[in-house]
């Protein structure tokens, strides 16, 4: 800046004839009249500044007569780096400030004192500097703490030895010192740093809070407004897998995207392979006795275990499909299992013979079992990413929390009956599908009062699953069931059949109805719905499936991939518009 | 069809469906046993389990005009009685909502 003049920020005779002067340039800027036009242009200079720009951050300071630093910091920055020793002078300007809190101005004071001290020290006049500390730090109201710290600074520093004593450690320590002082200013003596990249980044994040269907990290530009439009989620049946002979009833993505398992009540569970492209090819068919309803693999994607409904908990080899392990001696029935983050352990939860929960390692060696009387049916089991927490589903509504390092528990009860548990890759939330119709979601850390509620999909009589997705789990998808509309729409197409000349009549009774009740919808296809975090009714519903949807599963490194399982014997990939125009 | 979903009920007292035994309804939610179904003496109950709901239908019982839905046991589709979806008389109106269950097709345990 050199010896260039500069103005006052507050309104004083000579700033008002320097707007007299530009009196065409409004005071006022945006289309709302919201921005006032010195504060914008101030902080510009300092955006310029911050960006190495510094010539530019001079030439808009002249130009605009603007200037950067307000003229009290202006004059504590000459003082403090002139190299004098006037310290009372720097507390004067301090003390000038109007309008400072209380708390501000102490620890203002509190950091120059102690440059006081520092220079005292370096300069040997120890005297001075215990009296500074006695008469003007202890009359701060700054915390016991600091003033303890900084007295025992003190004496360390004598205790080493003020040697170095010259003026480039000064020039470094008053220039730290006057860094310090313009984090601790406030507003308009010295402006919060990065002011301008944080208030744009604050319109960015509200304008990503309110897509809805936002799903990747890039894509955001200053140019225009972000939205994203519905190609950025699922939509399309990409794929359809008719490997299995019976109903399938769970699909799961491994965590690291590249597999795939799913379980029917065939008998078998297949591990299926994505290839580049996004098609999937089968890897394995793995064999058991009785049909399987649960799967779960492992944290490091080498091993898959299956059980569920009549199956006891057989543990598998991905790479070669070979079944390596079949779990407890007296082949409980186990209903769901999950791993701890080391892939070394694991926990399941079983009803036959007796209400149990088992932990076990990967030899099959029972590391604890809680049985007895006063263990409830655990209906659904897992474990959190990240290891902290074991949530289970137990008979009566209830969702127990447990974390796993303070044994802390806490129980969820709900009013309806819980039929799944699917816990979110970032470990902080759950969702439970219940009963009723409703999806529920909670966090798992922290307060538990109201969760948050979707619904819009149909359950009633079976399990149906669901699961959170996308590129930061802000979706939650689920499956569906039947509803009872189906019988309605059956008569009428029978009607139709059996008296063909009213064919006229009835085509327009049903193209009305059919518009009133959306009859086709409910007629031949079953929905897998997907809501965004925030929405309480789904943002996406996709059809294709002629059964009801039992499980879906969102591939956690393809945010545009999901897969859902159903009772027609297959299981569906669905993948965004964008990607079908690729394929 | 699909896992059935199958709840059970806790305490020592249940009714239990005569077919397939799965949990029905708890003793502790009985709140009349004197009523009349097809197949001879029915309780009221407060709320049941593991039932499938069938469509609204108008019919005239006994204490008068009522729609009702029939309800199915969701793992057998056994008859096991009806619902009180409304009641057209006053007096009857504490009936809605509630379930009426056949003595006929049920057990007792416990």
């Amino acid at each position: 800046m050199g010896g260039a003049e500069y103005y006052e920020q507050e309104s004083s005779p000579k700033r008002r004839k320097t707007l007299r002067i530009m009196e065409d340039t409004p005071v006022l800027l945006g289309s709302q009249g919201l921005i006032k036009r010195h504060e914008f242009v101030r902080i510009i200079i300092q955006c310029l500044n911050s960006l190495g720009y510094k010539k530019s951050a001079s030439c808009l300071e002249l130009e605009s007569g603007i200037s950067y630093k307000s003229s009290e910091f202006d004059m504590l920055e000459s003082q403090i780096l002139n190299g004098n020793c006037n310290h009372k002078a720097w507390v004067d300007i301090i003390d000038k400030i109007k309008d400072l809190k209380e708390e501000t101005r102490a620890s203002a004071l509190f950091l120059i004192y102690k440059q006081y001290i520092f220079e005292c020290l370096y300069n040997g006049d120890d005297s001075m500097a215990l009296k500074i500390l006695q008469d003007h730090i202890s009359a701060l109201s700054v915390g016991r703490e600091k003033v303890h710290k900084l007295a025992s600074g003190i004496i360390s520093l004598k205790d080493i030895g003020v040697g170095k004593k010259d003026d480039s450690t000064f020039d470094e320590l008053r220039r730290k010192l006057l860094s310090e002082l313009e984090m601790l200013l406030p507003p308009p003596i010295a402006v919060p740093e990065k002011r301008l990249e944080h208030l744009v980044e604050m319109a960015l994040t509200s304008q990503m809070d309110s897509c809805i269907y936002h799903n990747s990290s890039d894509n955001i530009s200053l140019y225009e407004d972000h939205c994203c439009s519905s190609d950025q989620i699922p939509t399309k049946t990409v794929q359809i897998l008719t490997h299995h002979n019976n109903e399938v009833w769970f699909v799961q993505f491994s965590n690291s995207g590249e597999y795939l398992a799913s379980s029917s009540s065939d008998c078998t569970a297949i591990i299926w392979k994505v290839l580049e492209d996004g098609k999937m090819t089968l890897k394995h068919t793995l064999h058991s006795q009785k049909p399987v309803s649960f799967v779960a693999w492992s944290p490091n994607d080498t091993m898959l275990l299956t059980c569920g409904n009549g199956e006891v908990l057989k543990l598998w080899d991905v790479e070669t499909g070979i079944c390596k392990h079949t779990f407890g001696e007296q082949s409980p029935i186990v209903s769901s299992c999950a791993w701890f983050p080391d892939s070394e352990q694991l926990v399941c939860g079983s009803s036959h013979p007796e209400n149990c929960i088992y932990m076990w390692d990967l030899d099959g060696k029972e590391l604890k079992a809680w049985k007895g009387a006063r263990i409830p049916k655990v209906l659904d089991l897992a474990v959190t990413p990240d290891g902290e927490h074991l949530i289970s589903i137990l008979s009566e509504n209830d969702i127990r929390i447990v974390n796993l390092k303070t044994n802390d528990e806490r129980v969820i009860k709900e009013k309806h009956a819980i039929t799944s548990l699917s816990v979110s890759g970032d470990s902080k939330r759950l969702i439970v599908n219940l009963n009723s119709q409703e999806i529920h979601m909670w966090d798992i850390a922290g307060p538990l009062k109201q969760p948050w509620k979707y619904t819009g999909h149909k359950q009633g009589k079976y399990v149906i699953r669901s699961c959170f997705g996308g590129s930061n789990c802000q979706f939650i998808a689920s499956g569906s069931e039947n509803s009872q509309v189906c019988f309605c729409c059956l008569v009428f197409f029978l009607v139709l059949f059996c008296s063909f000349w009213y064919c006229f009549a009835f085509a327009a009774l049903l193209s009305k109805v059919n518009s009133k009740f959306k009859l086709q919808r409910f007629f031949c296809r079953l929905h897998v719905y997907i809501w965004n975090q925030r929405s309480k009714e789904p943002i996406q519903v996709l059809s294709g499936h002629s059964m009801t949807v039992n499980c879906v599963s969102w591939n956690p490194k393809r945010p545009q991939m999901l897969a859902s399982a159903s009772d027609d014997q297959t299981i569906r990939i669905w993948g965004s518009s964008r990607s079908q125009k690729k394929v | 069809m699909g896992r059935l979903f199958i709840q059970s009920l806790p305490g020592p007292k249940i009714f239990i469906c005569k077919c397939c035994k799965v949990h029905s309804a708890s003793r502790d939610d009985v709140l009349s046993k004197e009523f009349q179904g097809r197949f001879g003496r029915a309780y009221l109950f407060r709320t049941v389990v593991n039932i499938s709901l069938g469509p609204n239908e108008e019919r005239h019982l006994m204490s008068g005009l009522h729609i009702v839905n029939d309800i199915y046991c969701s793992s057998c589709q056994q008859i096991l009685g009806w619902r009180y979806e409304k009641a057209y008389e006053e007096s009857e109106k504490y009936k809605e909502g509630k379930y009426i269950l056949e003595k006929e097709r049920m057990l007792k345990e416990g």
